[in-house]
C-alpha cells in the first residue's frame, strides 16, 4: 500500500495541561517561598527576587548596578573569592534585572544545594558593594552601551521606549553616557539598603531541591539577622505617563538597514481582554506564519525577521512591531506593515487562520512548560503580579473559545493607526 | 544518562528514539551531514541558503509551516560548518503531522522559483543584519581566511561575499538538494511523548519508501599544520578597540578535546576564570574577555576575545594575555583550579539535558561523531583530564606559530 502524501494526516486536539501552581510557605520572618516540584533531573534553581527594578530607583542606572554588583564582595569574601567558591560546587550565580523586579538565581545541583545556598545567603545579606568591582563594572557597562549604540536596533528600541513613556518614566530605557558619570558607589549602596530586604522579597524554588530545602532557606534568609535599615521600600501607586504620537526618524547616514518600531501603550494581562490581544497580536505578527512575516519576509524578503509583541508590566503595557530592513526598502516595508494593520482591521480573522492561531498557542503554551525552570518562571508571573492562581487555565480557554469577531474588536480597540508610535533609525 | 535505541530503516536512514513523557510533545530532529565545509569556494553560504529553502514546500506539500502550526506545532533549523540540523516540536497527538512534513522534505522539494528568489534577499539582509551593519560583525569574515589557508573553514557559513548568494540559481539548488538530502546522509531522532513501537512504525510508513541516495563521500584537505604567527590590523567605525586572538586545535572526537575545553575554561569562564580576575578585575586591560573552544568536526581553534578600556590598544592587550598564557606554560594548573574547572563542566553536561530539543541533538550530534553512547561519556572524559596534559598542550600548541591574531582599532 503507498501513502498519499498530499493528504496530511488527521488533525487531532492539542492536549491541555493544568500548571500547578503552588501556595507559598513562609519563613520566620515572612518571606514567601514558591516550591516548584517537577523534572527529571537532579538540579535546582532557586530565585531571590527584589522588588528592585526600574520602578524602584529614583536615578538611572542605580537600579541595574544594584543587580549586577550584589554578588561582588561582602567584607569577608571579594569577587573572585565569591565566584571561586560557587564554581567549587559546579553551580551558577546569575542576576536578573527587569523593569519591575531584580533576581539573584542560583543554580546548582541537588547535592550541592546546601553549601551553594550558604555562600548565596551570604553574598546578598552583606553585599558591600567594593570600590574597586564599582569601577569595572561601571567601565565594562559604559563600554557596552556604547557599542550597543552603534547598532540602529539598539537605538530604536531604547528611544522607542521614551517616546511610549516619556524620559522620567521608569520604563523608558533611554540613557545618556553622561548617566555613566552621574551614578556612584555611594548611590548604589543606598540603594541595596533600601530595596534588598527581607520584606521586599520573594523566594522562587523550582526542580528537585531535596527535602529539606526549606530549612535551608529558614536557615540562610529566615531567622538570620540582616542588616537593619529605617528606609522602607516605597513604591508609587500609579505612574503617568508623557507619550508621544507620530511618525520619528533618527538619520544614519551609512546604515545597511533600517530599524522600525511602530506600536502604542495597551492593556496588559489583568485586563480580561488580554488573551484576546495576545491572539490578536500572534495573528498580525507572533510567529512564523504571521501576516507580517508572510508579507514583508516570505513574500517580499525585505527582511530576515519581523515580529510584534506584548510587554505588559506592572504599571503599564505596550504593543509592538519591530524589524530591520534593508535601507533601501524601508518605505516599502513601512507601506507593507501599515497594509497589513489596515487589513486585518477592515476584514479581520477568517475562520482558518483563527483555528491555526489557536492551535499554534496552545502548542507553543506546552512547549513553555518543557523545563522545571520554565514552569517555574510561570509561578513567577503568577505570584509576582498577583494574578489569579488560575491565570494560564483562563488564559488558554479564553484563546481556545474566542471567535473571529471578539477578536476584530480587540484588534479595532487597540491596533487602529490612531494614537501609533513610528520610529524609524536609519533611512528612510 | 539518557537512554535511547537506535535502529537503521532499510534505505539506511539512521533513527533514534529517547522517551520522555514529562510533557506531552514530541520533537522531531532531522541532522543532515553537510554544512558549509562542502561548498565549493566559488558558491559559498550555500548550505545556509538552503536550509531557507527546505521551508519553500516540498513536492507533495506547499507550504511547510502552516500544516504544522495548524496542529499546535513549532519549527526551526540551523546551519553550521559542519552540519545542518532541522527540528519541530509537536503535541504527541499529532506527531504523524511531523513525520509526514519532514519525510516529504527529505523526498524532494518544490524547487520553486518564487521561494529561491525571496529567500536569496532573505540570506542577503540576515548578511546585513548580523555581519555587516553591526559593530565587529565583521570579524569573523576577517579571521577565518586568517587562520585557515586551505580547509573550507576559512569562510562562514554566511558565505564569502552577498555576490555567492545573489548568484545562486535553480541548477545548483537541485544539484546540492540530490547530493546532500537523503536518507543515508541524514539521522532522525524522535524523542518525548511516544513509544519505540509507534516511533519506529511512523517512520517505516513515512521515511522508509524514500530511496536511499548516495552516501556522501567528504574528501577535504587538512589545513596544513601552521608555521609562523599571522596577523591583521583594521580600524573600524566602532566605539572600543578588541583584540581577536586564536590558535588550532584538535577536532571535536580527539582525545585532547576534553582538555582543550577545560583549559578554555581555566582562561576565560565566569568570575573566578584567570584572565576574568587578572586582565579585567585586577589589570584593567580589557573591559570584558572571553575564552571558548570552537568544537568543530573538523580540526577547529581555541578562540580568545576581548574588547580594551579605553587608551589601551590591541597590541598591549596581547601582551598582557600572553603574560598570563606564559604562567600557565611555567607553573601549570592548579590541582584546586582543575578540580573546579572540571564540577562546572560536569555540572553545565547535567543542565544541558534539561530541554527535550537539546538532548534530541545531542544524540544526532553524538551519531554523526559516529557512536551515539558518547552522549553519556563526556562527563567522565572531562573527569580523566590531568594536568600534565594541559601543560603539554599549552607549551606546544598555545604558541604564537600556531597562532592568528586579527587587531580591531577603534575609529569613530
Amino acid at each position: 500500500m503507498t501513502t498519499d502524501r498530499s493528504i496530511a494526516p488527521p488533525i487531532n486536539p492539542v492536549p491541555r495541561v493544568k500548571l500547578s501552581v503552588p501556595e507559598p510557605l513562609f519563613l520566620s520572618n515572612g518571606i514567601p517561598v514558591y516550591i516548584v516540584e517537577a523534572g527529571a533531573l537532579d538540579l535546582c534553581r532557586i530565585e531571590l527576587l527584589f522588588k528592585a527594578g526600574n520602578t524602584a530607583q529614583e536615578k538611572k542606572l542605580t537600579a541595574s548596578f544594584a543587580s549586577s554588583l550584589s554578588d561582588s564582595g561582602t567584607p569577608r569574601l571579594n569577587a573572585e573569592q565569591i565566584a571561586e567558591s560557587i564554581d567549587a560546587y559546579g553551580a551558577f550565580l546569575e542576576n536578573e534585572f527587569f523593569f519591575d523586579y531584580a533576581s539573584v538565581n542560583l543554580y546548582s545541583l541537588t547535592r550541592h544545594v546546601e553549601n551553594a545556598s550558604r555562600i548565596l545567603g551570604e553574598v546578598i545579606r552583606d553585599a558591600s558593594f567594593p570600590e574597586n568591582e564599582f569601577e569595572v563594572h561601571s567601565a565594562f557597562s559604559r563600554q557596552r552601551f556604547l557599542v550597543a549604540m552603534k547598532k540602529v536596533q539598539h537605538i530604536c528600541s531604547r528611544k522607542f521606549s521614551d517616546l511610549l513613556f516619556g524620559n522620567n518614566h521608569p520604563y523608558s530605557t533611554a540613557l545618556e553616557e553622561s548617566d555613566f558619570d552621574a551614578i556612584t558607589s555611594h548611590d548604589v549602596r543606598r540603594f541595596y539598603h533600601r530595596f534588598y530586604r527581607p520584606d521586599n522579597l520573594m523566594i522562587f524554588v523550582s526542580g528537585q531541591p531535596g527535602s529539606n530545602i526549606l530549612s535551608i532557606l529558614e536557615k540562610e534568609f529566615g531567622k538570620i539577622a540582616w542588616p537593619s535599615n529605617d528606609e522602607k521600600p516605597v513604591f508609587p501607586k500609579t505612574l503617568i505617563p508623557v507619550s508621544e504620537s507620530g511618525k520619528f526618524h533618527i538619520k544614519v547616514d551609512d546604515a545597511l538597514q533600517s530599524a522600525i518600531k511602530i506600536g502604542k501603550r495597551c492593556y496588559g494581562r489583568k485586563d480580561p481582554r488580554f488573551p484576546l490581544l495576545a491572539l490578536a497580536n500572534t495573528a498580525l505578527g507572533g510567529y512564523f506564519g504571521s501576516r507580517l512575516m508572510a508579507n514583508i519576509r516570505e513574500d517580499k524578503g525585505y527582511t530576515y525577521g519581523i515580529g510584534s509583541g506584548i510587554m505588559s508590566l506592572e504599571y503599564d503595557a505596550f504593543w509592538s512591531i519591530s524589524t530591520e530592513v534593508g535601507a533601501d526598502v524601508t518605505a516599502d516595508a513601512l507601506k507593507e506593515i501599515y497594509f497589513e494593520i489596515r487589513k486585518m482591521n477592515e476584514s479581520g480573522l477568517s475562520q482558518d487562520e483563527l483555528a491555526t492561531v489557536k492551535n499554534y498557542m496552545l502548542g507553543s503554551f506546552l512547549g513553555s512548560l518543557d523545563s522545571p525552570f520554565q514552569i517555574g518562571d510561570k509561578v513567577r508571573t503568577i505570584a509576582f503580579y498577583g494574578l489569579d492562581k488560575n491565570y494560564y487555565e483562563y488564559f488558554t480557554d479564553k484563546v481556545s473559545s474566542a471567535d473571529a469577531l471578539e477578536v476584530g474588536r480587540v484588534f479595532n480597540d487597540v491596533f487602529s493607526e490612531e494614537n501609533l508610535v513610528e520610529l524609524v533609525v536609519g533611512l528612510r | 544518562m539518557i537512554k535511547f535505541s537506535e535502529s537503521t530503516l532499510d534505505n539506511g536512514l539512521k533513527v533514534i528514539h529517547h522517551r520522555d513523557e514529562s510533557v506531552p510533545l514530541v520533537c522531531v530532529n532531522v541532522l543532515y551531514d553537510v554544512g558549509a565545509r562542502d561548498e565549493d569556494e566559488d558558491k559559498t553560504g550555500f548550505a545556509h541558503l538552503f536550509e531557507h529553502l527546505m521551508f519553500g514546500g516540498s513536492i507533495n506539500i506547499p507550504n511547510y509551516d502552516e500544516p504544522l502550526q495548524k496542529v499546535g506545532g513549532e519549527n526551526n533549523a540551523f546551519t553550521t560548518n559542519d552540519l545542518t540540523n532541522y527540528y519541530l516540536t509537536v503535541p504527541y497527538p499529532n506527531v504523524e503531522t511531523g513525520f509526514w512534513l519532514e519525510s516529504d522534505r527529505m523526498l524532494s522539494l518544490a524547487f520553486s522559483e518564487k521561494s529561491l528568489e525571496v529567500q536569496r534577499n532573505v540570506v542577503i539582509e540576515e548578511f546585513k543584519q548580523r555581519y555587516l551593519n553591526q559593530p565587529y560583525g565583521d570579524v569573523w569574515l576577517l579571521m577565518r581566511p586568517l587562520a585557515y589557508k586551505h580547509h573550507p573553514y576559512k569562510w562562514d557559513t554566511i558565505g564569502k561575499e552577498i555576490s555567492h548568494i545573489e548568484n545562486a540559481r535553480m541548477e545548483d539548488v537541485k544539484d546540492f538538494f540530490n547530493r546532500f538530502y537523503n536518507p543515508s546522509n541524514a539521522t532522525l531522532v524522535i524523542a518525548g511523548s511516544i513509544g519505540f513501537e509507534q516511533c519506529m512504525d511512523l517512520a517505516r510508513k513515512w521515511f522508509e519508501p524514500i530511496s536511499p541516495g548516495v552516501k556522501f563521500k567528504r574528501v577535504l584537505t587538512p589545513e596544513p599544520a601552521q608555521t609562523e604567527k599571522r596577523s591583521l590590523k583594521v580600524t573600524r567605525p566602532v566605539p572600543v578597540s578588541a583584540l581577536y586572538k586564536v590558535w588550532h586545535m584538535p577536532c571535536r572526537m580527539d582525545p585532547d578535546y576534553h582538555a582543550w575545553d577545560l583549559l578554555s575554561d581555566i582562561f576565560g569562564r565566569g568570575n573566578s576564570s584567570r584572565l576574568q580576575v587578572n586582565l579585567v578585575q585586577k589589570k584593567k586591560i580589557f573591559s570584558e574577555i572571553n575564552m571558548s573552544v570552537s568544537g568543530d568536526l573538523d580540526p577547529g581553534l581555541l578562540v580568545f576575545s576581548g574588547k580594551l578600556l579605553p587608551g589601551i590598544s590591541p597590541e598591549a592587550g596581547e601582551e598582557a594575555l600572553e603574560e598570563e598564557l606564559e604562567k600557565f606554560r611555567k607553573n601549570g594548573a592548579g590541582e584546586q583550579e582543575l578540580g573546579k574547572v572540571i564540577n562546572k563542566a560536569e555540572s553545565s553536561l547535567i543542565f544541558s539535558e534539561i530541554s527535550l530539543q537539546n538532548r534530541a541533538f545531542n544524540l544526532a550530534l553524538a551519531s554523526l561523531m559516529g557512536n551515539t553512547s558518547m552522549i553519556n561519556e563526556e562527563a567522565e572524559k572531562y573527569r580523566k583530564v590531568k594536568k600534565e596534559q594541559l601543560t603539554d598542550i599549552m607549551l606546544n600548541k598555545v604558541v604564537d606559530s600556531n597562532a592568528s591574531v586579527v587587531y580591531y582599532n577603534a575609529d569613530l
